[in-house]
């Protein structure tokens, strides 16, 4: 974008931070892109520190919503309860630090307090562009997102202290919630986000009315982050509305100056989208790729870290197991009696065998990556039976738990045409339009299929890497053609990715199987399978079986 | 706590119109709304609950059961107190223990009794249980919901704890299917299912930042403000409550009912029982005497878009499969 992009980043922070302070229970909070630095620390200095409350990601949910009080209930010899967090601060601005790694529980608790008004939250979030970062029950529901990443030292002048003030007088920016339908915003709370936002502005500056600039900043700091897609080109006239009738009217429509308003709010949010978010709605399908993986990649990686709970036994807790205080006081309980010598001893005797521990099962879940060759002319037919795969393998992945993602290549590039998923809708729209055609960077495509799998192995699964080629690599890494260096890079990669020592399976789908391809296998550590008719049932049962 | 009111939520007919049929008719089964989030469904449900006539309920028992049909576990002699419809969250986090009940840590350590603590399950005894985002729960929890919302009982046997408490609940669940599907045998559980998408026309904004504003400025004046048409809402409810036994349901319904089930190859025969209750309920709700094929059609789509077994090849989405079936097979 422009140069002063990390300017406007800045600008744009510290407006937030002024209608988070103005009023926190309207817009529920802020998620910020970027850790603790010069400027996070610069920004949070505009609010009251007495008023923050500070919560790991990795706080208990019981500290947010209380429970039992350990040291309490051994000293005094009966449970003893402990308000959360949530309720002795109630009112307080939380700072969620380390986000993108909360535990699915601690988003959910926070999101129902958001809900309740009782709390307001910043949430940081130093996730990398290719990694799931905040939880989207939290995202959706902060107003603002700012990003801190590209803001310099020298940014981080005191600008003009933006005037911002609730007012009560009714404004209804109707060209801000027309905004948010073309650009495919997915949830009303956005409306009521950004009409706040406007109707503030206007009354900061002393204003009734709204005028263009109130509307600009608020498009730009609600609705564009959220974009789903770039509005239809302004040929067709923007909705024209015919409604009027039916809701009373309290202003006269302007029809002319709605639509130039209309316009400038569009390019507003336009100019206002974030880079990588831009490229992928100008890609098309992949959109939601970022913004929707959150919760999932989340809750897999708990799942997996900790597993589906089988229950207590008996254990020593110091081995860096998780004691279960309530089943280990349960244990204790009935020799109580027995165990008091004294008959004024008030507190609760534990010994030894009254430790429990919580045992988890372990589960990995599978992340089946295809990674289909999608050059020359037998592309499209490969392409629609490795989707028809995908899809039957996601179909009854419910009975697996297990995810699916799809990586293509062809020409000069890689990419990733479905990343990790269980669900069947996505991955429908995901594979509606799959490209075909041109020369075999074989050594890309393993080069994508190997991050790809690291990153699934980051989040605790366990990736299987199933390939669809014929093995000839006719295009190097650096988009120049010929077959020898293509091939050697090829088989360089092979290797690397035979490190990651994960399951692989190469299906050879040439017509005339050749040691090409089971070369490539080998060198992998793959296993070789010539499937020269392969079909989309077939390939899926050996998916499922890999 | 102030709620805003069921009334003057803008948008999410067709949610709120299966949720008002579970009022009539509990037995049709919970709701399923899956669709885009911050739509209005868990304002919808939680309006739902000061907009439902009072339950009378035996005093002080946990399971709030009702007189006429005492639960057993509690002093049925006790007095009758009237309550407000429960409608219990299910937070995603929630333990087992919270969910199910667990043994009661204080009668066991400061008298050595074993005692049961009722979970979150008793408290949605005769009322509405809302799970957001149902597709992201734990599995075991899933599990244990199912048993319980297919028994009606919620049944604890550990801790050395041996209870049965009932627990009869309408199940609403949200969630956003890009995020994961669910299991189809939760998904045959849920009576109705609905879909839930952002409204995409001006007006409908409009009016749902206009009221939120009003709502927001000064939530009681804006609930008095809309307290007849929830009072109008309520007592359609109870008429149709009342008449929900007497209306007249045709044996040529009940083939029709069977014939588009078969058509659609839905599996099993709650769909079809659910069609059939669900339409009754429609028609109990408008006044009408008997079901007609009207009423089997405009809830063909609510009861069995999420039985039909999945082709993941078949392009048809499961509402233009059942458009198609309805226009052949509902018609005189």
């Amino acid at each position: 974008m422009t140069e002063n992009a990390p300017l406007a980043a800045w600008e744009a922070a510290k407006l937030a931070g002024a209608l988070l302070r103005a009023k926190p229970r309207a817009f529920g909070g802020i998620h910020i892109r970027g850790g603790h630095g010069p400027a996070l620390d610069a920004w949070l200095s505009c609010f009251d520190p007495s008023t923050l409350v500070i919560i790991p990601h990795h706080i208990d949910v019981e500290r947010l919503i209380g429970g039992i009080d350990l040291a309490a209930t051994l000293t005094s010899g009966r449970p003893e309860r402990r308000a959360g967090l949530l309720r002795e601060r109630e009112g307080a601005l939380f700072l969620l630090t380390g986000g993108e790694r909360a535990s699915i529980q601690v988003a959910a608790v926070l999101a129902q307090a958001l809900d309740a008004g009782t709390i307001s939250l910043i949430a940081l979030d130093e996730s990398l562009d290719d990694e799931s970062g905040l939880a989207t029950v939290l995202s959706e529901r902060l107003a603002f997102q700012i990003d801190l990443r590209g803001v310099q030292l020298q940014d981080l002048t005191a600008l003009a202290i933006d005037e911002v003030a609730d007012s009560d007088a009714t404004l209804l920016a109707e060209p801000l919630l027309s905004a948010c339908i073309s650009f495919g915003v997915r949830s009303l709370r956005a409306g009521i986000f950004v009409n706040s936002c406007a109707a503030m502005l206007a009354a900061g500056a002393g204003r009734d009315a709204l005028n263009a600039q109130d509307m600009e900043r608020a498009a730009s700091l609600i609705i564009a982050h959220r974009a789903r897609q770039l509005p239809a080109p302004p040929e067709e006239p923007e909705s024209a509305p015919e409604e009027p009738d039916t809701r009373d009217e309290e202003t006269e429509p302007q029809e002319p100056q709605d639509l130039s308003q209309a316009d400038m709010v569009t390019e507003a949010v336009r100019a206002a989208l974030p880079a990588a978010l831009l490229a992928q709605l100008h890609a098309g399908a992949l959109m939601s790729q970022r913004l929707k993986a959150g919760t999932t990649q989340i809750m897999s990686r708990k799942r997996s870290a900790r597993g589906r709970p089988l229950g207590v036994k008996q254990g020593d807790p110091r081995r860096g197991e998780r004691l279960n205080m309530v089943a280990t006081l349960t244990a204790a309980a009935p020799w109580q009696r027995l165990r008091k010598r004294d008959a004024a001893e008030t507190r609760v005797l534990i010994a030894k065998q009254d430790f429990r521990i919580t045992r988890f099962k372990p589960r990995t879940e599978t992340v089946i990556i295809f990674v289909v060759d999608a050059s020359g002319s037998a592309a499209v037919q490969r392409l629609s039976e490795a989707k028809g795969a995908v899809e039957l393998v996601l179909a009854d992945c419910y009975i697996h738990r297990d995810k699916v993602a799809l990586l293509a290549f062809r020409g000069t590039t890689a990419q990733l045409l479905l990343p990790p998923t269980r669900s069947l809708e996505r991955a429908k729209r995901a594979l509606s339009a799959l490209p075909g055609g041109g020369g075999t960077p074989l050594a890309l495509g393993i080069d994508a299929a190997s991050s790809q799998a690291l990153l699934v192995q980051r989040t605790g699964a366990q990736p299987v890497v199933i390939f669809l080629t014929d093995g000839k690599a006719n295009v190097a890494r650096d988009g120049t053609g010929g077959r020898v260096r293509a091939q050697d890079e090829a088989m360089q990669a092979a290797k690397a990715l035979r490190t990651l020592s994960l399951r692989s399976v190469v299906l050879d789908i040439s017509p005339k199987p050749t040691e090409m391809a089971e070369a490539l296998a080998r060198q992998m550590g793959a296993t070789y399978l010539p499937l020269p008719r392969a079909d989309a049932a077939s390939i899926a049962t050996l998916a499922r079986t890999a | 706590m102030a709620r805003f009111p069921f009334s003057a939520i803008a948008s999410q007919d067709e949610l709120k119109r299966a949720l008002l049929l579970t009022a009539v008719d509990p037995l049709i089964g919970g709701v399923l709304a899956f669709g885009d989030r911050g739509t209005g469904k868990s304002t919808a449900v939680r309006g739902l609950a000061g907009l439902l006539p009072p339950i009378k309920a035996v005093s002080g028992c946990p399971y709030h059961c009702d007189p006429e049909s005492p639960c057993g576990l509690c002093d049925a002699a006790a007095m009758r107190v009237t309550l407000p419809v429960p409608v219990v969250d299910l937070p995603l986090g929630a333990t087992e223990d919270r969910v199910a009940g667990a043994l009661d840590l204080e009668a066991a350590l400061s008298r050595g009794v074993r005692r049961f603590e009722p979970g979150l399950l008793a408290q949605a005894n005769r009322g509405y249980l809302y799970i957001d985002e149902v597709n992201l729960l734990e599995d075991h929890i899933v599990d244990l919901l199912l048993d319980v919302a297919a028994s009606g009982e919620n049944v604890v046997e550990r801790e050395g704890l041996s209870v049965r408490h009932p627990a009869r609940f309408v199940l609403v669940g949200s969630g956003n299917p890009e995020e994961g599907e669910l299991r189809p045998q939760l998904l045959d559980r849920f009576g109705l299912s609905v879909d839930v998408r952002t409204p995409q026309d001006v007006g409908t904004w409009v009016e749902v930042v206009k009221r939120r504003e009003a709502y927001d400025r000064n939530p009681a004046a804006f609930i008095a403000l809309w307290d007849t048409k929830d009072q109008v809402l309520r007592r359609k409810i109870l008429a149709a409550r009342k008449r929900l036994e007497s209306v007249v349901v045709d044996d040529v319904m009940l083939e029709k009912a069977a014939a588009l089930c078969l058509e659609l190859k839905t599996d099993g025969l709650r769909g079809q029982l659910t069609l059939m209750r669900v339409a009754r309920a429609l028609a109990a709700y408008e006044g009408a005497k008997a079901l007609s094929l009207d009423h089997l059609r405009r809830m063909a789509l609510p009861a069995l878009r999420h039985r039909l077994r999945r082709n993941p090849l078949e392009e048809t989405g499961s509402a233009t499969r059942i458009e198609l079936a309805v226009n052949t097979i509902l018609v005189a």
